[in-house]
């Protein structure tokens, strides 16, 4: 019973989960034209949306038929979990799919999380305190970054600060401490999470735009901070130039990779006064929404999903 | 970048660290010693420090002889090489980070010198635009 219950629960989740994931992906190229015409931290959010979709919605539509079926109308057949939904080898598949995901995802994140934690500590040994508000890392590698999760710390290497002004490193460490103060770092590893619920190729397409976002949206907080989006933009290109330079190119910068520099500058050049919607309450309110319409349509939802795998291929 | 042979370094705590630069400091030197440096200011035992001393000979950082009933200790490698391990071990364990997503970095690494030219003419105009 608890074993045909889970399975349910699961083919229903894949069946959901990869019918939005492949919603969302229809939805990217018209996302990403009207993403660049609004302010970063929106990008941010309407993409956290688009990455929280498919899990968000499986959860929300099958607590919808579980609160109608069992609360509102429950029948003896319902309450033996007695679906007629078979399993048929598509589904099969895409259940073992997102299985393997979501398996991968987790032990993914929990190596990341340890490695993290002993990583910043290793780089904090290593490092400096300043009382600027960041730790002095001691190579000549002119480098810049946020590492740990709950506590997050700015590393600056000795080379980085060797070679620029007092300007640039405003502008540096207004960046980095945003990404700091909004723990982008957990951002990621937990985004990796739910973009397990995601069909492979469209996970890694959000993965990408969302790491751009974070790194817009950092740019803008130091732009608001350093009063100027084109000096900010001009660090941005500085401290590029600085790792062309005619020294070798270590392992170490070529494994730290930021986002697209190109976008990036651009955003800072155009971002002002670019609208910042949706707004978190309007989120929310539409994740409310989205709860209430799966208990209100939880039938025509359950015929659509019934529907839907009798029309599968196989 | 060449490939670092030595193994990589054992975890360390603070008061160990404390002994290994007193040791640095001094060249040698034996408990009672390391706990009039680093022990009794804060408040640590001779034991402690002792126990301290005895993890890092376990973990192959001091040597030591005895003398008479004592052990005097020395440490297996100097100053600037263990920074220097250190240091490479914190990148390494970044550079892992970085290939997981995990590191937020300021500047992604550009090949292309070209692009970085028409990034700044794009600024110039900018600037220009905005001082007109």
């Amino acid at each position: 019973m608890t074993a045909r219950l889970l399975l349910l629960a699961v083919s229903g989740t894949a069946l959901i989960a990869f019918a939005v994931s492949l919603a969302v992906a229809a939805c990217i190229p018209m996302l990403r034209r009207r993403l660049d015409r609004v302010a970063p931290s929106a990008q941010a959010r309407v993409l956290l949306v688009a990455a929280l979709a498919p899990a968000f919605v499986a959860f929300a539509v099958q607590a919808g038929w579980a609160i109608h079926f069992h609360l509102i109308d429950p029948s003896p057949q319902h309450a033996q979990h007695d679906c007629p939904i078979p399993l048929t080898p598509l589904l099969a598949a895409g259940v073992l799919l997102l299985v393997v995901r979501l398996v991968v995802a987790s032990a993914r994140t929990t190596v990341g999380a340890w490695r993290s934690y002993f990583t910043l500590r290793s780089l904090r040994r290593a490092s400096v305190p300043i009382r600027a508000g960041f730790d002095l890392f001691a190579t000549a590698e002119p480098t810049a970054f946020v590492a740990g999760l709950l506590r997050p710390r700015v590393f600056l290497s000795r080379g980085l600060l060797a070679a620029v002004d007092q300007h640039a490193l405003a502008a540096i460490l207004a960046h980095e401490t945003a990404h700091a103060r909004r723990r982008d770092p957990l951002r990621r590893l937990l985004s990796a999470l739910v973009l397990a619920f995601h069909l492979p190729g469209v996970a890694q397409m959000i993965d990408t735009l969302l790491a751009r976002a974070h790194e817009c949206v950092a740019d803008a907080d130091a732009a608001r901070k350093v009063g100027d989006g084109p000096r900010v933009a001009q660090t941005l290109i500085q401290v590029a130039r600085l790792r062309l330079a005619p020294a070798p190119a270590s392992a170490h910068s070529a494994a730290i990779l930021g986002s697209d520099l190109d976008a990036r500058v651009r955003h800072l050049l155009a971002v002002a006064g670019a609208p910042d919607a949706p707004s978190v309450a309007l989120l929310a309110a539409g994740a409310a929404g989205v709860v209430v319409l799966s208990v209100a349509f939880a039938v025509p939802l359950h015929a659509a999903a019934e529907l839907a795998v009798s029309l599968l291929p196989l | 970048m060449s490939k670092n042979p030595s193994p990589p370094l054992p975890p360390l705590g603070g008061l160990e660290i404390l002994v290994l630069e007193y040791l640095w400091d001094n060249g040698e030197g034996d408990v009672t010693g390391a706990h009039a440096a680093v022990g009794s200011r804060r408040g640590i035992t001779l034991n402690t420090v002792g126990s301290s001393l005895e993890r890092l000979h376990r973990k192959g950082l001091v040597r030591r002889r005895k003398i008479s009933h004592a052990y005097r200790y020395e440490t297996t490698v100097d100053r600037d090489a263990f920074r220097a391990r250190r240091l490479e071990e914190a990148a390494g364990g970044a550079r892992e980070l970085a290939s997981r997503g995990l590191l937020a970095a300021f500047v992604e690494l550009v090949s292309d010198a070209d692009a970085l030219d028409e990034l700044e003419q794009l600024i110039a105009r900018k600037r220009g635009g905005g001082a007109a």
